[in-house]
């Protein structure tokens, strides 16, 4: 009763403040848009700019679907710094030399890849080349061999038969032998791939944003709920009406769970918005099921709720509450799925496992990109409730601060 | 009937409130007052449960303090306007009604509204409201669960002085049902109360109606007795 109430009061307090609906509808939207089109579409095409480079290599690079300019010899410094390309690739007395501003990755990775394979292909075609010709002359050496032995029997039918035999000469080769087996397949393949890439989970047209996306998803969730029920629970705190609330018979947990509940609403529908926005709007793919990323995303904004509500009680003011990002919200990001835990420093290992957003990110990945099944992320769901009845009992313990009963 | 016995608090090291014993009678005015920092805001919280008090002991009505179910009987308004800004009055008042867990009907409502004379302001959301009108809806919503118990810290900051009078007729009024504990420092306010207790050096200094306590220090109003105490105080004071 009390507690429908105060989920009714805050149902109110929120519907009134635009900036905090925008904050936990739009934002997450806008950001979510913005790194769909940030990151470059691997169809994307990388310009390199050529310098006294051979119309072999550059016709790969463009085969490569690079865009290639041929260039002048220049101040490669200013030509990069001006955008004009994210490479210059030059060649100097059979010298490759690829030069990049190294300051854009995602661009000049696959500048650098294109770059070193066009070099390598050409290497690979000057190499069989000279392997043809190599035949060519061996074949013209097998040649004159077989013409010389042919005149030395002519040479030998001219001499008296007595030298002849003396000479001791074998001149019974077969000449099948000597013949040099010219069927080298000095074709070399450039057109088909060297090697075939098989994809477990998906498929080629991932691109990092759709392995990012369902990380992305949770930490919204994470990031907007951690901040709106801190908030407002430090308002409710330093405004005295937490007090005013506590010299009422109502029970602190009944203060906490209505909380938890009347933000709980927000949360969930921020998690339908940001869910169903990436799935149907941004066309994110997902594999598994799409109530299972509710789940996940729901368990998760009540580990951020009550959260939240835990360390507002240890802050006197707002801009308090907005040290704890760099502190509480950011090292999560690097546990969530982002980057592999396994491969980090031990003592990083360790770490991992209290953090919420790791269990949230990671389950997130195996549902989107691995299709797991609810019984399949039974485990990581468990803890993420473990850390719900932590913060929520951690919250009423800590409400006796304000009231001793 | 509350009867505080042998009561002590202290933060850390510092001692606020040193063996009060005082009992508050039922139906009647209580003034605490003396200077700031004296521990009347403590002694409060320590009554509401909101502080646990070190020794000794605080009962209401024979119910050992702290105790939930004895805020039923407490109305409580806080020194700061404890009101959400992002609502209006009526839903503040509705909102605290719903806290006493029973149906507060709206006659009560009405009548609290009245008393306060905010009917007219009540659809204004709080955070348009002046610092007088916050201090009387503050009041409304201590009144609005019609408590046996009532306990103003500093009720008339910041209210112009008709309405003050006016808050000081209703008052006298509520002593039929209510026992009113009401703190403030100002003087003159201090004498409309039936019973006051000065405090003072951590503990209550004086205590009687404000006519007993002006005729056993000698002087003309409240403001001396505190010089007075503050002179034996020098006196009584070890000299090193």
């Amino acid at each position: 009763m009390r507690m429908l109430q105060l989920i009714k009061r805050i149902c109110k307090q929120v519907l009134r403040d635009k900036r905090t609906l925008a904050l936990l509808f739009l934002a997450p939207i806008f950001v979510i848009t913005l790194l769909n089109y940030i990151f470059p579409d691997p169809d994307d095409e990388v310009t390199i700019a050529a310098v006294n480079v051979s119309d072999e290599v550059i016709d790969i690079l463009e085969d490569n679907d690079m865009i290639v300019k041929q260039e002048k010899a220049m101040d490669i410094k200013s030509y990069l710094e001006e955008g004009n390309a994210s490479a210059v690739l030059e060649e100097k007395a059979g010298e490759w030399t690829l030069t990049i501003l190294n300051d854009n990755p995602m661009d000049e990775g696959p500048a650098i890849q294109g770059s070193s394979q066009a070099v390598m292909e050409t290497n690979l075609n000057d190499l069989s080349d000279n392997i043809d010709d190599m035949i060519t002359n061996m074949e013209d050496m097998s040649a004159n061999v077989e013409d010389m032995i042919e005149s030395i029997h002519e040479m030998m039918e001219q001499l008296p038969p007595e030298v002849a035999q003396n000479m001791n000469i074998n001149l019974d080769m077969d000449m099948d032998d000597t013949d040099i087996d010219t069927d080298i397949d000095s074709e070399i393949d450039m057109d088909e791939d060297p090697i075939t890439v098989e994809y477990i989970y998906g498929d080629e047209s991932y691109t990092f944003f759709e392995i990012l996306n369902p990380i992305l998803v949770s930490f919204f969730v994470f990031f907007f709920v951690f901040l709106i029920a801190g908030m407002s629970m430090l308002k409710e705190r330093s405004s005295g009406t937490l007090e005013k609330l506590l010299s009422t018979p109502i029970r602190k947990s009944e203060i906490v769970f209505g909380y938890l509940f009347g933000y709980g609403i927000f949360a969930i529908l921020q998690t339908a918005v940001i869910i169903l926005y990436s799935v149907y709007i941004l066309d994110m793919e997902i594999v598994g099921s799409i109530t299972n990323m509710f789940i996940i995303n729901i368990l998760l904004s009540f580990v951020a709720l009550g959260l939240g509500l835990l360390l507002s009680t240890f802050v006197s003011s707002e801009f308090q509450m907005i040290q704890f990002i760099p502190l509480v919200i950011i090292p999560q990001i690097f546990f969530s799925g982002m980057l592999n835990v396994d491969t980090m420093e031990p003592w990083l290992q360790w770490i991992a496992p209290i953090m919420p957003l790791y269990y949230a990110g990671n389950t997130m990945i195996d549902v989107v990109l691995k299709g797991f099944t609810l019984g399949e992320i039974i485990a990581p769901l468990s803890i993420l409730i473990l850390f719900i009845v932590i913060f929520v009992t951690l919250n009423i313990v800590g409400m006796r601060r304000y009231r001793k009963v | 009937m509350i009867q505080i016995s042998n009561m002590s608090k202290s933060f850390g090291k510092q001692t606020i409130l040193r063996d009060v014993s005082v009992d508050i009678d039922t139906n009647q005015i209580t003034g605490l007052i003396g200077p700031s920092g004296t521990g009347k805001t403590t002694l409060i919280k320590c009554l509401m449960g909101m502080e646990k008090y070190d020794t000794g002991s605080i009962q209401i009505d024979d119910t050992a303090v702290p105790n939930r179910k004895l805020l039923n009987k407490i109305g409580y308004m806080a020194q700061s306007d404890s009101l959400y800004h992002d609502l209006t009055g009526l839903e503040n008042i509705q909102f605290f009604a719903h806290m006493y867990g029973r149906k507060i009907p709206k006659k009560a409502v009405q009548s609290t509204l009245d008393l306060v004379q905010l009917e007219q302001h009540k659809k204004k959301l709080v955070q348009h409201y002046s610092g007088g009108m916050k201090r009387r809806l503050s009041l409304a919503i201590a009144l609005i669960n019609q408590p046996e118990y009532l306990i103003l810290d500093e009720p008339t900051v910041g209210i112009d002085p008709v309405l003050k009078l006016n808050i000081w007729d209703q008052l006298h009024d509520l002593k039929k049902d209510s026992t009113l504990l009401i703190t403030t420092h100002i003087m003159d306010e201090a004498m409309k109360c039936d019973q006051l207790l000065l405090m003072k050096n951590k503990g209550i200094a004086a205590s009687g109606t404000p006519q007993e306590i002006l005729e056993n220090f000698g002087v003309s109003d409240i403001d001396q007795v505190f010089l007075r105490l503050e002179e034996q105080e020098y006196e009584n004071a070890p000299v090193n």
